[in-house]
């Protein structure tokens, strides 16, 4: 009977307010992010080991988010200028130009020559073959979208190397600068030394 | 009470004695880092790196610090540079050791890796064991700048492109300590300084060097044509060439 009642009434309403609360959630989220930030992290001072240069840290400091995902879809070759490879970067905002003018020029083009009595299957003088329209608008769109998979996943590729590579780096220095090596570039001078540990 | 007062601060003043000497300098632990990478032969961690080994470097120079570890530290630099196909850099950072910190135990090795340095840098191998020797006798005088002077003179004889962009702070950094400067560094820098490539200027320099060559530019017009415009350019006034003849004169 019981179970009947909470089955019937209550069920419907406790998974209203649920799905309320995780809709509400990410409506009140600062970001389109499925990771929660707890703190600001633009109050903390980072400790640079010494040799690290800004673009390096600028590197470091850079995730991949949802929202780059759409900014990479407005600007071409985002993902790269964010991972600094200029290069790539402005090669492919160069192919996806080139792209959004092919699709440009076949919108104009069709237009222009349009003709709506035209008969498909029978050519005659004062129309268009509609299927080298069909073969120019497709590779323009080929050239967009292939340009943004490249843009997002070898761009994250490279992003991700160049992190790992300056952990690699000055993780390992501050772990050799922690060991205690046989040899020392001051003159070794006799020690004792206690250790505490806890 | 008092006794256990004392232990402690014993063991406060213990912990930063073993913090003081123990201490290791960026340079050995930038020896111990390119040890570490070159021996995994993984060409992207290994150029990553070159940018810090050269920030060590400079520290090195700027302090004039003479340390044994010094030599190791160049010498795997240069082992470093090999792995990722930087023959100029290569070739000096084995004359930067041989020259600033000489060490005996890394001469067999380093010659070797000398004039294997120069083949690829099309330098023949008597002149590269020339250079090496040269290098290996060292200056006349102990002072750190005077071997400064005879590493900036040897490895102008690279004529590399990333050792001569190198070449220029370490120019700055000895005349600073030297009040007369080599005639063959100023000739450097005037060449330099007139923008001439490198192509015309280690021949401009080898026929003045040369014991054979008639005259600097060994009756070549098209390259005596190239220098006069490149001065007449950089000097803007008539009496332009004087700088010129002055550094150039006829050897005696």
């Amino acid at each position: 009977m019981a179970f009947a009642f909470i089955k019937n009434t209550l069920l419907k309403p406790i998974f209203s307010i649920i799905f309320i609360f995780i809709i509400g959630g990410s409506l009140f989220s600062q970001d389109l992010d499925i990771y929660k930030k707890g703190k600001d992290d633009n109050l903390q001072t980072p400790n640079i080991p010494s040799g690290m240069s800004y673009s390096e840290f600028q590197i470091l400091s850079r995730n991949l988010r949802l929202k780059d995902m759409l900014y990479a879809m407005v600007v071409p070759g985002y993902v790269h200028f964010k991972a600094d490879e200029k290069a790539t970067g402005y090669t492919l905002l160069g192919l996806r130009t080139a792209g959004y003018i092919g699709l440009g020029a076949i919108y104009y083009s069709y237009n222009k020559h349009y003709d709506a009595n035209y008969d498909f299957g029978n050519t005659h003088d004062g129309t268009i073959d509609v299927n080298n329209y069909d073969i120019a608008f497709v590779t323009s769109l080929t050239v967009i979208f292939a340009t943004y998979f490249y843009d997002w996943i070898h761009g994250d590729y490279k992003l991700k190397k160049k992190q790992n590579l300056i952990r690699y780096k000055y993780g390992l220095k501050v772990e050799l600068q922690n060991t205690y090596g046989q040899i020392n570039t001051v003159d070794v001078v006799p020690i004792a030394s206690i250790a505490l540990s806890f | 009470m008092r006794i256990v007062k004392y232990i402690i601060v014993g063991f406060i003043l213990l912990s930063f004695w073993e913090n003081l000497i123990a201490q290791k300098s960026n340079v050995f632990i930038e020896y111990q880092y390119l040890e570490l990478t070159n021996s995994q032969r993984n060409l992207d961690v290994i150029k990553d790196n070159y940018r810090n080994a050269e920030l060590v470097s400079d520290s090195i120079i700027n302090n004039q610090d003479e340390n044994y570890i010094n030599a190791h530290f160049y010498y795997e630099l240069a082992n470093a540079y090999k792995i990722g196909d930087e023959y100029g850099m290569w070739a000096f950072s084995l004359l930067r050791q041989l020259i600033l910190f000489p060490n005996d135990s890394l001469r067999n090795g380093g010659i070797q890796s000398f004039v294997e340095a120069c083949t690829k840098l099309k330098i023949d191998k008597s002149k590269a064991i020339n250079i090496y020797k040269q290098g290996a006798k060292g200056p006349n005088t102990k002072s750190f700048t005077a071997k400064l002077e005879l590493l900036i003179e040897q490895s102008i004889e690279l004529y590399n492109k990333d050792v001569e962009e190198l070449l220029q702070q370490y120019v700055f950094q000895y005349k600073k300590n030297s009040p007369v400067t080599s005639l063959k560094i100023k000739q450097w820098e005037y060449l330099n300084a007139i923008g001439l490539n490198i192509k015309n200027k280690k021949e401009l320099m080898n026929n003045y060097y040369s014991a054979t060559s008639t005259n600097i530019f060994n009756n070549n017009p098209k390259l005596e044509k190239k220098v006069n415009k490149k001065i007449m350019k950089y000097e803007k006034n008539s009496h332009s060439l004087t700088s010129f003849t002055k550094l150039f004169e006829k050897r005696k």
